[in-house]
């Protein structure tokens, strides 16, 4: 039983191989920042850069975007991300919004699970989106912003010298080999990474053994998205399949390998058409299929101990391979981008110290410890590890349908926003002042407000007022601000920090509002009053709030941000 | 009654799962037989020990 492959509906732009000017083989300008890797974590780093407006060379070794199934889901966190990195438009226009799935026992439902999702979000958990449209996505803004980043196909880096002043690249091309200097490196360059290997630095932590197959196929279906699990189904005794639907009729099915099933033969189409022909019966699925894609996959825990290695920073899979069960694999990449790309660029700027570079990797590694944890958990119970993972998941599953209490253990642990609770610079003020709200370290809650932009006004979200800058959120009776707030901004910005003041009004419209909460619910998210002051980083997490405005405290918590 | 939240009970579980994995498949019976002994014990509630053992019993397949 062998079906004709068809391709994936998409067609990605080959892109020719390009040189810098060069001098004696060397590009002619020392570059303040590179970085390595054309995949969502690059272009997520390129464009925050280009954001605070920081020049940027991206290589890439291959000459276009990636080709297969690879990450698929992105989270309601990273489309925050990627909407103030200007590219979110075809994200939600394309991508599949989900909300929650369905976990099956043999025949039983026996998990029905939600995400968070209320009338305050402004985006759905979770979006459905294959990685070629992901990085096509980013590309189209990262050539929309071709005055700061240059992006040059074709460049394989081959050797790297990392000094403590700069680094030395080497690259290879198809129009010749040339090396270039820079003052900065991001390490960008995935889970096989080259840099990383190169410099000799080992990823440190544990490796499973169950391995799943995985195959995209196109299919014309009107289910809906959701994350649909099967343990031990009837089409596929003893197996585990996971179902994901796709945009453009493309759905990608996950299933495990049997205990001493050989990968080489499983992957062959003739043993994976009959296992999707039988999934699909079994779900009532009747309509035309063809496969398009096959892969094999074999989780991982792993991590870097620190993603700064003198002038070269490590994020995304180059710095930690996570378990793609709760999807944390390219949506931690993308945080990682938004954590770096500030810092590196007060760092270029020269507003801040090096030792904010340092916070990038305390947080991020701090982060992709948090997310194994849930990772390691989530793939003990989807590729049981041992005969004890085995039999435990069993009575699990056999017991949940009478026993609600237990469907827990089954939940997905989908990824979610991390907090930088123990952040070195997170300010050192005391937070009993509040009883609700989000603490330092912790990223805005969502909420629906008008933003007033000068005379007109429209409906918002609190999320739009964060800008590439500090932000201080100012609650407001009318959006009047005290004069040493103003000046304390007007400071800031003789200083060349980049400073937002963005004063919220309860109720009135004085001009200088920026924003009005007509639902009357963001006062009390924020446990806010007139005088309430949030201090927020440029990704968009909390790093010191008052209940009260005080000048020194202000500028005393942004120096400690800037010089940690 | 005493009630944990889901992440205690995830952490309970895992560790009773790297327990048995520890002392390897053939001791794992008496494990299990030893863990419902000193859960019974701790229920104490024969009404509640009935119940339960109905119910790991009820349904259940190879």
């Amino acid at each position: 039983m062998n079906r004709p492959f068809k391709p994936y509906p998409f067609t990605a732009r080959q892109y020719p191989a390009s040189l810098p000017p060069l001098q004696d083989g060397v590009d002619k300008i020392r570059r303040p920042v590179v970085v390595v890797g054309g995949g969502p974590v690059g272009y997520c780093t390129a464009l925050g850069l280009a954001n605070h407006g920081v020049s940027v060379v991206l290589l890439e070794a291959d000459d276009s975007v990636c080709f297969g199934s690879r990450a698929i889901c992105i989270s309601r966190r990273s489309l925050e991300i990627i909407t103030r990195l200007g590219a979110a438009e075809g994200f939600l226009k394309l991508g599949l919004p989900w909300t929650g799935g369905r976990s099956f026992y043999r025949e039983a439902e026996v998990l029905h699970f939600k995400m968070p999702m209320d009338e305050n979000q402004k985006h759905p958990p979770m979006i459905n989106l294959a990685q070629y449209s992901i990085e096509q996505f980013l590309l189209d803004a990262a050539e929309r912003r071709s005055d700061k980043i240059e992006i040059r196909w074709q460049n394989r880096v081959t050797a790297i010298a990392a000094r403590e002043d700069g680094t030395s690249l080497t690259i290879d091309t198809p129009a010749g080999a040339y090396t270039m200097e820079a003052d900065w490196v991001v390490a960008a360059d995935g889970g096989r990474s080259f840099l990383r290997e190169a410099l000799g630095l080992r990823l440190k932590g544990a490796s499973y053994e169950g391995r799943y197959v995985i195959v995209d196929i196109v299919l014309d279906s009107a289910r809906p998205a959701e994350r649909l699990a099967y343990f031990d189904p009837p089409c596929n005794p003893g197996s585990t399949v996971l179902v994901h639907k796709q945009p453009s009729g493309v759905w990608r099915v996950d299933y495990q390998l049997r205990d001493g099933e050989d990968p080489d033969e499983a992957i062959k189409p003739e043993n994976v058409m009959p296992r999707v022909e039988s999934l699909l019966a079994m779900m009532g699925e009747n309509g035309a299929w063809s496969p398009v894609w096959i892969g094999i996959y074999k989780a991982n825990a792993l991590t870097l101990d620190d993603y700064r290695h003198r002038r070269v920073l490590f994020a995304g899979d180059a710095a930690h391979l996570l378990p793609i069960f709760g999807v944390r694999g390219a949506n931690s990449g993308i945080d990682d981008a938004d954590n770096l790309a500030w810092k590196l660029a007060f760092v270029v700027k020269g507003i801040a110290s090096e030792r904010l570079l340092d916070s990038y990797s305390t947080e991020r590694v701090a982060a992709a410890r948090e997310n194994l944890g849930y990772g390691t958990k989530s793939t003990e119970f989807m590729a049981p590890p041992s005969f004890a993972f085995d039999l435990m998941r069993k009575a699990v599953l056999g017991l949940a349908v009478k026993f609600p209490e237990l469907r827990s253990l089954i939940n997905p642990r989908q990824s979610s926003a991390i907090a930088y609770t123990h952040s070195p610079l997170n300010a050192a003020v005391p937070d009993a002042e509040f009883s609700a709200g989000p603490a330092p370290g912790t990223v805005l809650p969502e909420c629906p407000l008008a933003i007033v932009d000068g005379a007109s006004t429209r409906e918002g979200h609190l999320t739009d007022l964060i800008g590439p800058d500090i932000t201080a959120l100012y609650f407001t009776e009318d959006g009047a601000v005290p004069a040493g707030l103003a000046a304390c901004e007007a400071e800031m910005r003789a200083r060349g920090i980049p400073f937002a003041l963005v004063p919220l009004a309860r109720s009135g419209v004085a001009a200088s509002a920026r924003g009005r909460d007509y639902t009357g619910r963001l006062f009390a998210m924020y446990d806010a009053a007139p005088g309430t002051l949030y201090l927020v980083r440029p990704d968009g997490h909390v790093f010191a709030r008052w209940r009260r405005f005080d000048a020194a405290a202000v500028t005393g918590a942004i120096d400690h941000l800037l010089q940690p | 009654m005493p009630t944990m939240t889901e992440a205690e009970l995830d952490t309970a579980y895992t560790h009773l799962c790297q327990t048995m994995t520890g002392l390897g498949e053939a001791r794992a019976s008496l494990f299990l037989a030893r863990f419902a002994l000193l859960a019974m014990v701790r229920i104490g509630d024969p009404a509640t020990l009935q119940r339960l053992t109905d119910a790991a019993a009820a349904d259940i397949s190879s």
